[in-house]
């Protein structure tokens, strides 16, 4: 599968913001394979080519990468090990609960989280990221919200 | 900005703080180049929207949901029409108040429907759950999740999964849940400036959503919102669009607040307000659950928000969320959402909350 000029050019515009997005997903320490898997996947889909939105394309590769990463359970544990004996970052109490709920949710629950918050994203756009509808969108963002409500005791 | 807020604030901060550096793009050639094929999935065949739709039809047991000139549809009316006949009947609707103790109750039945392309195979499928919301005015209440089981819409589809594999349906599956929701302060403060997600969180932080992807609003909030519909619009866009108008967004949380309105004044107004909105239409839909129903629907970017209407009571029916496009456009070898359908079931009736 060839590499063209205008793939480097996609990857470069959107690395640094779909790097972000998969370590939100997955940790840091998978977070560049992870990305680095998806963008394979994506740019050696026979649709590529086809596509317009390339940005939504890639993000939801992410996605899709990440919950793959995320099913293994083995994965998992060891991810929540690693944040809880602060390998990954020296972190205080409040902020490993704080991060600790955010793995609490769904992937696709997370993503939107931090697309609203972090990437300040309307809902109309993450939709279109994602490749869910509006409603789904609230929903997802709705639900989040009301397990980290509870989880953080708030 | 709330507690909550915040907290999640600083947790997506620390994570994006341990964010690596961005792999080489020699790595990922270098990756490509291994991959023989890279992509093992066929294309998808291109799939109908209107396969998905009948699919919903056939979950729901919506035998009498219509379309064009089919058997039992009406003479096309207009936007105008619809909304004119529903401001009529909303004005003349009791206005409930919710005392203490006392909780809006809703339950919804929703089928959310799937596209997944697996082991050179595609097929739809449909996720149902049954919602039950119990919603005080501060905000408090109860939210009760049962999740159904998969089904397919057609023989086709089943087929297409059992050639797969039988994959786990469960991409999408919503676990059970049993959410209780704390008292919010009234009002819920907003900031203009605020940069945080407003349109989302605005609407969001006021309570929690219930599957219909709507958002249910504490009474003691919408109460407080304007009857005139230029400042309802106003209102809306300012206190839960972030100040970035958005007409479907307007139009969705138009849906969530006519599911809730406690006043005929404000139901009226955001009827007037919805005819003001741009690229509303009337959506000849004749029949939920064989109930009569009109239709209003607003399309952006292909996806479509539509509002079925009981023409004797002005109370939402139905509210589906479909995107129009191809659902393989929406995935790489994975699974997407691609259209969400609720069924008001039991709307708008004050109880005490449940205790099982």
């Amino acid at each position: 599968m060839m590499f063209r000029d205008t793939d480097a050019e996609v990857y470069e515009k959107h690395a640094e913001e779909l790097l972000r997005f998969a370590t939100v997903l997955v940790g840091p320490n998978s977070a560049a394979d992870v990305l680095s898997a998806a963008v394979v996947k994506a740019i050696g889909s026979p649709s590529w080519s086809d596509v317009t939105n390339r940005r939504a394309y890639l993000f939801r590769c992410v996605l899709n990468e990440a919950r793959s990463t995320l099913r293994s359970k083995v994965r998992r544990e060891s991810l929540e090990q690693r944040l809880a004996q602060g390998e990954v970052v020296e972190l205080a109490q409040r902020d490993l609960d704080i991060i600790s709920a955010l793995f609490a949710l769904t992937p696709r629950q997370r993503s939107v989280i931090y697309l609203a918050y972090w990437e300040d994203q309307p809902a109309a756009q993450i939709a279109r990221l994602l490749g869910i509808s509006l409603g789904s969108v609230h929903r997802h963002l709705a639900r989040a919200r009301a397990h980290l409500r509870r989880l953080l005791h708030e | 900005m709330s507690d909550l807020d915040t907290s999640i604030h600083q947790g997506l901060r620390r994570l994006v703080d341990t964010t690596p550096m961005v792999p080489s793009l020699e790595g990922i050639k270098t990756s490509l180049s291994r991959e023989n094929p890279p992509f093992r999935g066929p294309r998808m065949p291109r799939r109908p929207v209107l396969v998905g739709v009948a699919a919903l039809v056939l979950v729901g047991g919506l035998t009498g949901w219509l379309f064009g000139s089919g058997p039992g549809a009406r003479t096309a009316v207009s936007a105008a029409t619809v909304l004119k006949q529903a401001e009529s009947v909303a004005a003349t609707s009791t206005t409930d108040t919710l005392g203490a103790g006392q909780y809006l109750y809703e339950r919804t039945n929703s089928v959310e429907s799937v596209y997944t392309a697996s082991n050179g195979h595609s097929w739809t499928y449909q996720l149902p759950h049954t919602e039950q919301v119990w919603l005080a005015a501060d905000g408090s209440g109860r939210e009760r999740l049962t999740p159904g089981a998969p089904t397919f819409p057609t023989s086709t589809d089943q087929a297409a999964w059992t050639a797969a594999g039988s994959p786990a349906l469960t991409e999408f599956e919503s676990p059970v849940s049993d959410l209780t929701y704390p008292t919010l302060p009234s009002p819920v403060a907003t900031s203009p400036t605020d940069s945080f997600g407003q349109q989302l969180k605005a609407a969001a932080t006021i309570a929690a959503g219930n599957s219909a992807g709507l958002v249910a609003f504490p009474y003691n909030q919408i109460s407080a919102l304007p009857t005139s519909p230029a400042a309802l619009r106003s209102t809306l866009v300012s206190t839960y669009e972030g100040g970035r108008a958005n007409s479907q967004t307007t139009f969705s949380l138009a849906a969530s607040l006519l599911e809730e309105a406690p006043s005929a004044a404000l139901r009226v107004a955001l009827f007037q307000m919805i005819g003001t909105l741009p690229g509303v239409s009337a959506k000849n839909r004749s029949a939920v659950g064989g109930d009569k129903a009109t239709g209003l629907s607003l399309t952006s970017d292909q996806d479509e928000v539509t509002l079925l209407i009981d023409p004797s009571t002005a109370e939402i029916l139905e509210v589906t969320n479909q995107y129009l496009g191809s659902p393989a456009s929406l995935t790489t070898g994975g699974s997407a959402l691609f259209g969400v359908t609720t069924f008001f079931t039991q709307g708008k009736v004050v109880s005490s909350i449940s205790s099982t």
